[in-house]
């Protein structure tokens, strides 16, 4: 039997509809701001730290310009995504003796160290590893993409020498899991050798958790959190960075501080379902269509970018309402008489000092930057 | 729009119909389908650059893959989606009403995860046992073994549906 043919067969074609291309290059362009600003929010691009190496360097004291505050970041979204590569500032030092500008490819050296051996560049990407000493250490470094850029003594590695290094890197990705609480870090060879439970002080319904682990002399740190309401759910980071020159209780606390307002609710992602639980009464006014539903305020005409949601409606609302204990944020439309109504759960900011209802504006201004025209419910 | 914007439109355009016809394949829901490749070519764009010319294909549906696994590994942790939206969902939940799935798709579907995917991107999409292994992150024998159940499973159920028939 040829399983291709009969396969090909046998699995349906896709519906047509789809999402815009130009959507996806927007969630695109947030994707990338978010881990540029996780770069940012960890200093520098680098993920594996050198372990056992006694000199620590903090490379946000040694910068010239000083990185500028999330918001900033946050505000050049548009034009800050077309640059390729993004700038890498870890400063040459003891620890990193060796700088590597994906760009233009060259490689500059800390003072008194040299090049003895080097890897590539590997594939496309620029991908170079390099082996730099000074005479009495050995440091290697895998410049893999410049999000991700390792630097350990070459004396902690169990490899024969620089290319063993990175093909065990390469090999091995680490690929960490956190599941019901558990960290698994795969088959790659990566020991847990430490695990702190919220070490990010989140209140319920967010989580996190954080790690070290370890492969082969090289050390990562990764930090986790993510909340789950209703059926939205607020990104899960799973962030890898590990900087040399600073305890990794120093890396969370600068990790939770610059994150911090990266998970609030209006930077959340929005899930909704239909519901039945408001009607419309007279005019644009929602009123509660079940038991145990209180509209709490409530808006007509919300500013929708969806242009689908207003299309031939005769009113539309939107309302925060509370359905049992659970509070929820609710759309509703009439057309040619059928009221269509949706609810969003919202994720709370991380901290319970933090939290505050989003007036009805914010929700509906978060709600057109999380979804796009075409992408959603309404039709 | 910026050339890289434009190499990643054309390249969404053309390929996003297999791409959620392969999510589908592995998962048996339209809306998840939507979910896992729209997830996907999202962290292409943010890695398009990074992607070595003419495997972008194989990038994406790495991520598809591993998003799937990841997703039914981590029910807590699968991000959100409207899968299980009532029935006023879209057009995706209408188009998934009146499918009529063929008893193979139905069968596929069946299959423990692991053969599932093994059938799919070894069977269905050609890949080699190593492919499929690395792409699975599972060994060359457990590929194989998957393999061999999942098609036997298949080759049972087709059997029994045609002499249900006869």
């Amino acid at each position: 039997m040829d399983w291709q043919e009969t396969l090909e067969r046998a699995i349906p074609q896709p519906p047509p509809a789809g999402p815009d291309p130009a959507a996806l290059v927007a969630d695109g362009k947030r994707l990338v701001r978010r881990r540029r600003i996780a770069v940012v929010a960890g200093t520098v691009a680098a993920v594996i730290a050198v372990v056992g190496i006694g000199m620590v360097v903090d490379p946000a004291r040694e910068r010239a310009t000083p990185t500028p505050p999330i918001a900033s970041q946050s505000a050049g979204e548009e034009t800050a995504e077309e640059e390729w590569p993004p700038p890498v500032d870890i400063p040459l030092s003891d620890l990193a003796p060796v700088a590597y500008d994906f760009g233009t490819g060259e490689t500059t050296f800390q003072e008194g160290w040299t090049e003895v051996d080097r890897v590539g560049p590997l594939t496309s990407g620029n991908r170079l590893a390099v082996a730099a000493t000074d005479g009495t250490t050995t440091i290697y470094a895998f410049f893999d993409t410049p999000y991700d850029i390792a630097f350990v003594d070459a004396a902690r590695t169990s490899t024969e020498d620089l290319r063993a290094w990175v093909d065990g890197l390469m090999l091995n990705p680490l690929e960490p899991i956190w599941e019901n609480g558990e960290l698994e870090v795969g088959s790659g060879g990566w020991d847990v050798v430490r695990e702190i439970s919220n070490p990010l002080g989140y209140d319920a319904p967010w989580e996190s958790a954080a790690a070290i682990v370890e492969r082969d002399g090289a050390q990562r740190w990764l930090v986790h959190s993510g909340a789950r309401v209703g059926m939205s759910e607020a990104e899960a980071d799973i962030e890898l960075y590990a900087i040399p020159g600073q305890t990794f209780e120093e890396w969370l606390s600068d990790y939770e501080k610059k994150s911090r307002p990266q998970l609030s609710p209006e930077h959340s992602p929005f899930s909704g379902t239909t519901t039945t639980t408001v009607e419309f009464g007279s005019g644009s006014e929602l009123v509660p269509a079940e038991e145990n539903v209180a509209i709490l305020e409530q808006a007509a005409e919300p500013d929708i970018a969806d242009p689908a949601f207003s299309e031939r409606a005769s009113r539309t609302a939107v309302a925060r309402i509370q359905v049992g204990e659970q509070e929820r944020y609710v759309l509703a439309r009439e057309r040619d008489g059928v009221t269509m109504a949706v609810a969003y759960s919202v994720v709370p900011a991380p901290r319970a000092e933090d939290r505050r209802p989003l007036t009805l504006a914010e929700f509906a201004a978060a709600l057109n930057q999380s979804s796009s025209p075409g992408q959603g419910l309404w039709r | 729009m910026s050339a890289h914007d434009e190499t990643f439109t054309a390249f969404v355009a053309a390929r996003r119909p297999h791409l959620v016809r392969v999510a589908y394949a592995l998962c048996g829901d339209w809306h998840r389908a939507d979910d896992l490749v729209q997830t996907a070519l999202v962290k292409l764009y943010a890695s398009w650059r990074r992607v070595t010319p003419g495997s972008e294909e194989a990038y994406v549906r790495t991520i598809l893959v591993r998003a799937h696994i990841d997703q039914t590994r981590r029910p807590w942790w699968k991000r959100e989606r409207s899968g299980d939206l009532p029935e006023r969902a879209g057009p995706a939940a209408q188009t998934e009403q009146v499918e009529d799935r063929s008893e193979l798709f139905e069968a596929l579907q069946a299959l423990p995860e692991m053969q599932r995917k093994v059938v799919v991107l070894r069977h269905w999409l050609q890949l080699s046992v190593a492919e499929t292994a690395r792409e699975l992150r599972i060994g060359e024998g457990t590929v194989k073994s998957h393999s061999s159940r999942g098609l036997a499973a298949l080759r049972t159920r087709m059997e029994s549906g045609d002499a249900s028939r006869a």
